[in-house]
């Protein structure tokens, strides 16, 4: 039987594995700041993306091939009670469809009258989602549309339920879409019931979205549902966002913990729409930022 | 007790071909499923058995690979990776002696060290911890060591002509 492998060379040896290590360990942490501090490893980051992109789409075939099947094969019964459903909604839809339009030319017309700023229209771009990331923190799903399609961090996402979450990060073809849930995020909310207004984020095990800094006395009951303030500039306000599960009162000193559940539930192969939002209002994204949130709210624990 | 080894060594394209199916089985759409590290147990194996060949650079490659594709700070699993290369190369002499089972419970701490190095660096850059469940991959990954090495020896200890057979 051969040696597997030949003898090391007794002079010339290398570098020893130990320093090695540790120029790899230094060249690993110089990268992580400048990639969260600087953002020089942007055209890096870009360039693996597109070289990894093919085989990501080719990996994902197999899963959607079975998806479709299990759609196709559904049964005609399915169907059909699909159908009734959609009907019923359709017709309830365009009661609250006319009452919008209704609405929306009295509120123009409200609006020309006070020669207020007509509220602006943006843009939009409907996406699919593709898969979600590995990263196990971050809840971020990854959607079909990119740079290329006017995308930049920043974007709104949302379905047809309510808002879905934010554009993290953009690649020519793909972009990041950070989850209500991601810890990362948040969003200004407003209860329309009590018209408090709080901040939502996400609680990190990916299911929950809690509200934070909530007065002790705030009149908060489970079942409200949270929609968008629109004090951001960026959500157009009125959004549903979540809804209030779990309510725990606090103690005197304490912010009462209220966790609620995202109103658009995400799968995948679901279709999203992406806002186009004015470059100009866009904060730079939660990564992006000096980490005020994460040490607001370390001292918010202590 | 039988020293586990290798009967000849295996070709470079061997090696890269084991890794890329590794790496093609990390990118497979895992979502939320705490999936084994397929990566990190390939590398591992080719660092105890071929420790001059797939070193600390090739794991810390792979390793801002795996940042892109999981979308991650660029360097986290570059980090986790080059340690875990490191960690191997430091084993592999005491390893082979081991049964196949006391291996993977020797390598259960390093996958262990590896996912605790990319939990610690996501901590300190955004302050959010882990659910328990990201801990579960380690367990798994241990796990595969058997039927890998297993697969790979069986594949390397087979007598020269029938591989030559075979084509390769």
């Amino acid at each position: 039987m051969a040696l597997s492998q030949s003898p090391p060379p007794l002079f010339k040896q290398g570098l020893p594995s130990r320093l090695r290590m540790l120029i790899a360990v230094i060249a690993a942490i110089g990268m992580l700041y400048s990639d969260l501090h600087f953002g020089m490893l942007k055209p890096l980051r870009q360039g693996l993306t597109m070289v990894l992109y093919p085989i990501e789409q080719l990996l994902i075939l197999p899963r959607d091939a079975v998806i479709w099947f299990v759609r196709y094969a559904s049964t005609a019964s399915d169907i059909v009670g699909q159908r009734v459903t959609l009907e019923r909604k359709e017709i309830e839809n365009s009661d609250s469809l006319l009452q919008v339009e209704q609405l929306r030319i009295e509120n123009e017309s409200l609006r020309s009258l006070f020669d207020l700023r007509k509220s602006i229209k943006h843009k939009t771009v409907a996406a699919q989602i593709s898969h979600e990331t590995r990263d196990a923190f971050s809840n971020r799903i990854v959607i079909d549309r990119g740079s290329q399609h006017g995308l930049a961090p920043g974007h709104p996402v949302i379905n047809a339920q309510g808002v879905v979450g934010q554009v993290a990060r953009v690649s020519p073809i793909t972009a990041e879409v950070s989850l209500v849930t991601d810890p990362s995020l948040m969003i200004p909310v407003a209860l329309p019931r009590s018209g408090l207004r709080s901040l939502a984020s996400g609680t990190g095990d990916g299911q929950q979205v809690e509200l934070k800094y909530l007065n002790i006395n705030a009149e908060v009951e489970v079942g409200d549902v949270l929609v968008t303030s629109g004090l951001d500039g960026l959500y157009p306000s009125g959004l549903p966002v979540a809804k209030i599960n779990r309510v725990e009162r606090a103690g005197s000193g304490q912010f009462p913990r209220i966790t609620s559940t995202p109103v658009a539930p995400i799968g995948t192969l679901q279709h999203v729409l992406v806002i186009l939002i004015d470059q100009e209002l866009i904060p730079p994204a939660p990564r992006e930022l000096d980490r005020p949130i994460p040490k607001a709210r370390s001292e918010m624990n202590k | 007790m039988k020293r586990t080894m290798l009967g000849r060594a295996p070709t470079t394209s061997m090696i890269t071909g084991s890794i890329a199916v590794a790496f093609v089985l990390e990118m497979l759409p895992w979502g939320g499923f705490p999936a084994p590290d397929f990566l990190a147990l390939i590398l591992v194996f080719w660092n105890i058995f071929q420790p001059r060949r797939v070193g600390i650079a090739l794991a810390w490659l792979l390793g801002l690979l795996m940042d892109v594709h999981a979308g991650s700070l660029l360097g986290q699993h570059a980090l986790a990776y080059s340690i875990l290369s490191y960690g191997a190369i430091a084993l592999h002499r005491r390893l082979l002696w081991y049964s196949l089972a006391g291996q993977a419970l020797q390598l259960l701490p390093l996958f262990f060290l590896a996912k605790v190095i990319v939990v610690l660096v996501h901590l300190f850059f955004s302050g959010v911890g882990p659910t328990w469940t990201f801990f579960v991959s380690p367990l798994l990954t241990a796990a595969l060591w058997l039927p890998m090495t297993i697969g790979i020896l069986n594949r390397l200890n087979r007598p020269q002509s029938s591989t030559a057979a075979i084509g390769r």
